[in-house]
């Protein structure tokens, strides 16, 4: 780290995710370099939700992975309450684009999971049931993951996730495989679950609704290399509504953007 | 802030304002009943087994005995009358059992064929002398020496199922062992990986001399044989799949603070499981193969080694025998596999049973 670290870290205290200059190039099959993130910085405030929109190819998936820890910038900090980000942690909760539940294991073992994995599944055992209930899945415990609908698939993966209670919660298109109808449900429910657990959220979308709908702000990225053209604070009180003058006015300006950047 | 109560609340409410409620938009398996009375269809179906036994015990009964001359059969009759009362009881039981009704259903007119088919045998042999002695015996010789060489059959049988079994189990646990490390560590697979490619596809009829020279023990040296065959298709399946498991799989479970051992064994397995179970099978076929050659070869014992040496002497009735143990104990091993298998996928969705 440069001279300026000792700033870096004070910053952190309260901006508890601190991204700056993050630079992460991959080299494609025939030798060209395509790079995903050029310079990229981003300040994410204790219990804020954050959405990351843009065409494929802007990088917002390879940033939740660098966040994750499941890979590293060539170049930039990247600090996590002060601290740089050093390989995956289970107060980093990644909710994958298909709702991978282990197909081997109950909707209980699923939900369960991470405590399992973690040693803490017997002290904590309550909790499962107590999340399984909060999710609406009472009744499914023993159900297998094909048994279920995809509404239901994203519930659980959501579940597993809360239930580490992370500082951060990434969420990669958590929502694109369902109808629009269970997506809207869906979304509350995770607006819900953010005001009960308090966690950072940052959620990558094709959809400009959904990110309205849920965040706090907005941050438009645009590809190759994939850096960031605004970000938009979204001042609604929740819940929100979707057809007010003023979502609509927002969607709007972040789809102008979006298009703008295309020509 | 919203407390966990107000979030019941809202929950409730965003369920109420949409009429499919969460847990309709699950349609569990619809669950046929145990217990139901049969269609008159169904109870003449499932009669059609009694028709091919009565077909062939009438032409059993009527047609005289002609080959070989003054042989009077003894086995035959009471043996289709022994499965009469077998079918029967079946056949009240599956009145009243759905599954087991489905079962017979499709069975019933397989059973009849069986019966009629048997009877042709018979008259080719017993009624006519169209098949000569002593290559094809008639069904009643060939019951008439299960009978009397029964305590021989059964020694013979355990003789094959302990040596199987011993085989089997140690090649399957070393094939587990294996075939994790191999999948798990390149070290591993640097070292077993050679032995696997030279030693396993190679038969173990080729490798039993050897083995019985080197372990100076002709059981230890068949029972080597015997593990190759089941630790080459378990260890090789096992750590292909475990080496190709979904990185998202793996990666979801380093994010929910998943240890490296823990992903082995909580992801990776399972997730190789689906390879397992076809595995297994490649490895309980390739056993029988192995044992017959252990028999002959090695330990000089149990159910080939009898076929082999009744053929010699032209005891074609035992050998006969001798085959229908086999396939008893070869087709009920296969269907166990089955079962386990079924078990281990239970997960699985549409897998194709047994």
């Amino acid at each position: 780290m440069d001279e300026g670290s000792h700033s870096v870290v004070e910053e952190t205290r309260q901006r508890q995710l601190l991204a700056r200059d993050i630079t992460r190039a991959f080299i494609n099959e025939d030798g060209s370099e395509l790079v995903a993130l050029k310079d990229f910085s981003l300040e994410i405030n204790k219990g804020q939700i954050i959405a990351l929109v843009g065409p494929s190819g802007c990088g917002k998936s390879t940033f939740l992975r660098l966040v994750a820890g499941l890979d590293e910038p060539q170049a930039g900090t990247l600090l996590y309450n002060g601290q740089p980000i050093a390989g995956p942690s289970p107060d980093r909760g990644f909710v994958f684009q298909q709702t991978n539940l282990y197909p081997w294991l109950t909707v209980a073992n699923n939900v369960a999971f991470g405590l399992k994995a973690r040693g803490l599944y017997h002290e904590q055992k309550h909790r499962v049931q107590e999340m399984i209930d909060l999710m609406g899945l009472s009744g499914f415990e023993k159900a297998w993951p094909h048994q279920i609908s995809g509404g239901m698939a994203s519930r659980v993966a959501l579940a597993q996730t809360f239930i580490q209670d992370p500082g951060v919660i990434l969420l990669d298109e958590p929502l694109s495989a369902l109808d629009a109808f269970t997506r809207a449900i869906i979304q509350d429910e995770i607006v819900a679950l953010w005001q009960q657990f308090e966690p950072i959220i940052i959620l990558v979308s094709h959809d400009v609704e959904e990110a309205v709908y849920l965040a706090d702000r907005v941050v438009v990225m645009t590809p190759r290399p994939g850096r960031q053209i605004a970000d938009l604070a979204i001042d609604l009180p929740r819940p929100r509504e979707r057809t007010a003058p003023d979502f609509i006015q927002i969607r709007r300006e972040i789809l102008q953007l979006l298009k703008s950047e295309e020509r | 802030m919203l407390g966990k109560q107000a979030i019941k609340q809202l929950r409730r409410g965003s369920a109420q304002a949409k009429p499919p409620a969460p847990k309709t938009l699950m349609q569990p398996a619809p669950k046929a009943p145990l217990l139901q009375k049969p269609r008159l269809r169904q109870l003449l179906q499932l009669a059609l087994p009694f028709v091919g036994i009565f077909v062939a015990l009438a032409l059993h009964q009527l047609l005289p005995n002609v080959y070989p001359a003054n042989y009077s059969p003894r086995y035959w009759a009471p043996i289709l009358l022994i499965c009469t009362a077998i079918y029967a009881l079946c056949y009240l039981l599956a009145c009243a059992l759905v599954p087991l009704r489905r079962r017979l259903l499709r069975l019933s007119w397989l059973l009849a064929a069986v019966f009629l088919l048997l009877e042709i045998y018979d008259i080719a042999t017993l009624k006519t002398g169209t098949l000569k002695l002593p290559f094809i015996p008639s069904p009643d010789k060939v019951i008439e020496q299960f009978v009397v060489n029964f305590p021989q059959i059964l020694q013979a049988a355990s003789a094959s199922l302990q040596l199987l079994a011993t085989g089997f189990i140690i090649g399957l646990m070393l094939g587990l062992v294996s075939g994790v490390l191999c999948g798990c560590s390149r070290i591993a697979n640097y070292w077993i990986s050679p032995l696997l490619k030279i030693a396993g596809p190679v038969p173990g009829l080729v490798w039993l001399p050897i083995f019985v020279v080197g372990f100076s023990s002709s059981r230890i040296g068949s029972i080597a044989a015997l593990v190759i065959a089941v630790w080459f298709p378990i260890t090789l399946m096992l750590s292909n799949a475990i080496k190709n498991t979904d990185l998202e799989y793996i990666e979801h479970a380093q994010t929910l603070g998943a240890s490296r051992l823990y992903i082995v064994f909580h992801v990776m397995l399972p997730a190789a499981v689906p390879a397992l179970a076809n595995a297994l099978f490649m490895a309980l076929a390739g056993s029988f193969g192995a044992l017959s050659a252990a028999e002959l070869a090695g330990v000089k014992s149990g159910l080939a080694l009898a076929v082999k040496q009744m053929g010699t002497i032209a005891n074609f009735g035992v050998v006969f025998a001798y085959v229908i143990a086999m396939i008893f104990i070869f087709s009920t091993l296969t269907a166990l596999m089955f079962a386990v298998r079924n078990w281990l996928l239970r997960w699985q969705k549409g897998l194709v049973r047994w």
